[in-house]
């Protein structure tokens, strides 16, 4: 699976917030998308899902992304907003048993290995020990996660996910990196925005920064989440902890606590 | 509230509940008549006289009571399901509101009094220029806000014409006839107006269930749904269409009935796990029987009043908009 982004370019209204972001995944890899709010991530993010409107030219294994037919690409790639939207309070099995729409013909008979799909997302989200409840009667975390299993349910080959650890305790943020990892091994591509800068350099296969929506930097966690680098994007200090079995990167100001 | 039944057994439970609402409906009125009689033995077993109140007063009565209902609930809960929000329902777009000034336009021109079918076509029409006009005010956009705002101008200028229409007629009979007119009814219908309404619901129907998948996928938001490959454009335009032949047709026969797509959708709406493709059949069901029973209500309760159906379901579901407007209030709130 490939995705090429040259030179995408997109408006909100009459606000350019994305400059020519140029983005060439060739192989699986998990990337972290990093930046301040209002850096355009979102966007970014909305405009691969086909959400946003765009200039500028973006493949998805050689076929630019405007060839495909909606219901096509549905299978390819999925999408996670930020927002976590339900409108009615829908059985949480059957939340997670939308994700197998795409896959699905006409009126939407679920095939016995949808519901092996759909057990297998929840369980992998940790959401199988309440399957029957109605969605409203969830808490938040328990919402994301379910909605986490929805999107893997849909099964793509690139999984576009909108800040997905908001509101997880430590353990679930924890699990859904493992998880995307897991993904990667399977040659999946997952493309998620952070604001975890902790997570992203400790899971992340690959990291790329925006800011007022320009790409400025792109590549492995240790070459680019540099404390100078940081500094000029977030405007905060860092401290930096090599461990052996990767880097984690912690935004502090040491000043401020004496 | 979540209240587990099996779908296949509420639909049967909703079948056999329409049966025995129609049968009850072509037996009441002034003369008692026992349905399977008729059927059964053969028109012999019943006077002729009673064999032509069956099929040529209360057959058609008993159907339109039926496709009628259906095509109100499924308009209605395809609405809720599009527009995500308990509070939609056909009158929300306009359509009603147009449907009845065409036919107020027929009565006050005297076109109706010429030409029988006058009526129920200006209606249609008046529906149908109602959806051209949405489109226009909506443009290509999928947004819901403009959609219900569009709805909301609709209503409105459709409202001032009617008004203007009542001003302006100078026969004291005709104003009285309209305002009769828009209580809604099923008295005094024939097989005409089946026949005209009948094509038109049915095509609208379809169009409705075509959304169902559409509106278990926008359950997620648009968002989700466009990237699970739902065409919203495609979507909206099936709603649209398909609640102005339905609706369109249905107010043509039968005046304004409203509250009907407000109230069953959301009385079925916890037995079929709030998801909406199963809501649209249910509420199709749904919308008959309450249809049937008020019908029924209207000649049971005061066979004597010519009570108007419209007023028997504005009685119901008035005083449950306002309940389910505190509800939605107070659900919002936490």
């Amino acid at each position: 699976m490939t995705l090429t982004l040259s030179q995408l370019s997109a408006a909100l209204g009459k606000q350019t917030v994305l400059h020519d972001v140029s983005i060439a995944c060739t192989k699986p890899e998990l990337i972290g998308l990093i930046g301040p709010n209002g850096a355009g991530k979102s966007t970014l993010m909305r405009a691969i899902a086909g959400l946003q409107p765009f200039s500028g030219a973006m493949q998805l294994n050689g076929r630019p992304s405007t060839a495909y037919r909606a219901d096509e690409l549905a299978k390819l790639l999925a999408f996670l907003p930020q927002e976590r939207i339900v409108h009615w309070p829908l059985i949480a099995y059957d939340v997670v048993m939308l994700g197998r729409m795409p896959h699905q013909s006409g009126f939407g008979k679920a095939s016995a290995h949808d519901h092996e799909v759909v057990k297998a997302a929840m369980h992998t989200m940790e959401v199988a020990s309440f399957a029957e409840r109605p969605f409203d009667q969830l808490s938040g975390g328990e919402q994301a996660r379910l909605l986490i299993a929805r999107l893997l349910a849909q099964e793509p080959d690139i999984i576009i996910a909108d800040e997905p650890v908001n509101g997880l305790d430590p353990a679930h943020q924890i699990g859904l990196m493992r998880t995307f990892q897991a993904l990667v091994a399977q040659g999946k591509t997952v493309i998620t925005s952070l604001h975890d800068l902790s997570l992203a350099s400790y899971w992340c296969d690959r990291i790329i920064v925006l800011k007022e929506g320009q790409l400025i930097a792109d590549g492995s966690p240790t070459d680019v989440l540099t404390a100078a680098r940081i500094r000029g994007v977030y405007g905060v200090e860092t401290a930096h902890l090599t461990l052996p079995q990767g880097s984690l990167v912690v935004p502090t100001d040491l000043a401020d606590r004496k | 509230m979540q209240i587990k039944i099996p779908y296949s057994w509420l639909m049967a439970i909703l079948v056999a509940l329409v049966l025995l609402l129609f049968a009850i409906s072509i037996s009441i009125g002034h003369v008692w008549l026992n349905p399977l009689d008729a059927l059964w033995s053969g028109a012999g077993s019943i006077s002729a006289a009673d064999h032509l109140i069956l099929t040529e007063i209360r057959l058609p009565r008993a159907v339109l009571g039926l496709i009628i209902g259906a095509a109100l609930g499924l308009s209605g809960a395809t609405l809720q399901g599009l527009l995500r929000n308990p509070l939609a329902e056909p009158g929300l777009l306009g359509i009603s509101a147009s449907a009845s000034l065409g036919a107020v336009l027929a009565i006050y021109t005297g076109l109706s009094a010429a030409f029988a079918y006058a009526l129920p076509i200006s209606a249609l029409l008046g529906a149908l220029v109602a959806v051209v006009l949405l489109r226009a005010l909506a443009g290509k956009s999928a947004d819901i806000l403009t959609i219900i705002l569009s709805g909301v101008a609709l209503t409105s200028l459709a409202g001032a014409l009617t008004s203007l229409t009542l001003n302006m007629s100078s026969n004291p009979f005709a104003a009285l006839e309209i305002v009769f007119w828009m209580l809604g009814s099923l008295a005094d219908r024939s097989w005409v107006h089946v026949g005209m309404a009948l094509p038109f619901i049915l095509l609208g129907s379809v169009l409705l269930l075509a959304t169902a998948r559409a509106l278990d996928a926008l359950s997620l938001g648009q968002d989700v749904a466009r990237s699970m490959g739902v065409n919203l454009n495609r979507t909206n335009l099936l709603a649209i269409f398909g609640t102005a032949l339905s609706v369109g047709a249905a107010t043509a026969v039968s005046g304004a009935i409203g509250f009907v797509g407000l109230v069953v959708p959301h009385l079925l709406r916890p037995l079929v796990g709030n998801r909406p493709s199963h809501l649209l059949p249910a509420s199709a069901l749904g919308g008959a029987a309450f249809l049937l029973l008020a019908d029924i209500a209207v000649r049971f309760v005061f066979p004597d009043k010519d009570l108007k159906l419209g007023v028997i379901t504005a009685l119901v579901g008035a005083p449950f908009f306002f309940w389910l407007l505190h509800n939605v209030k107070k659900r919002t709130q936490l």
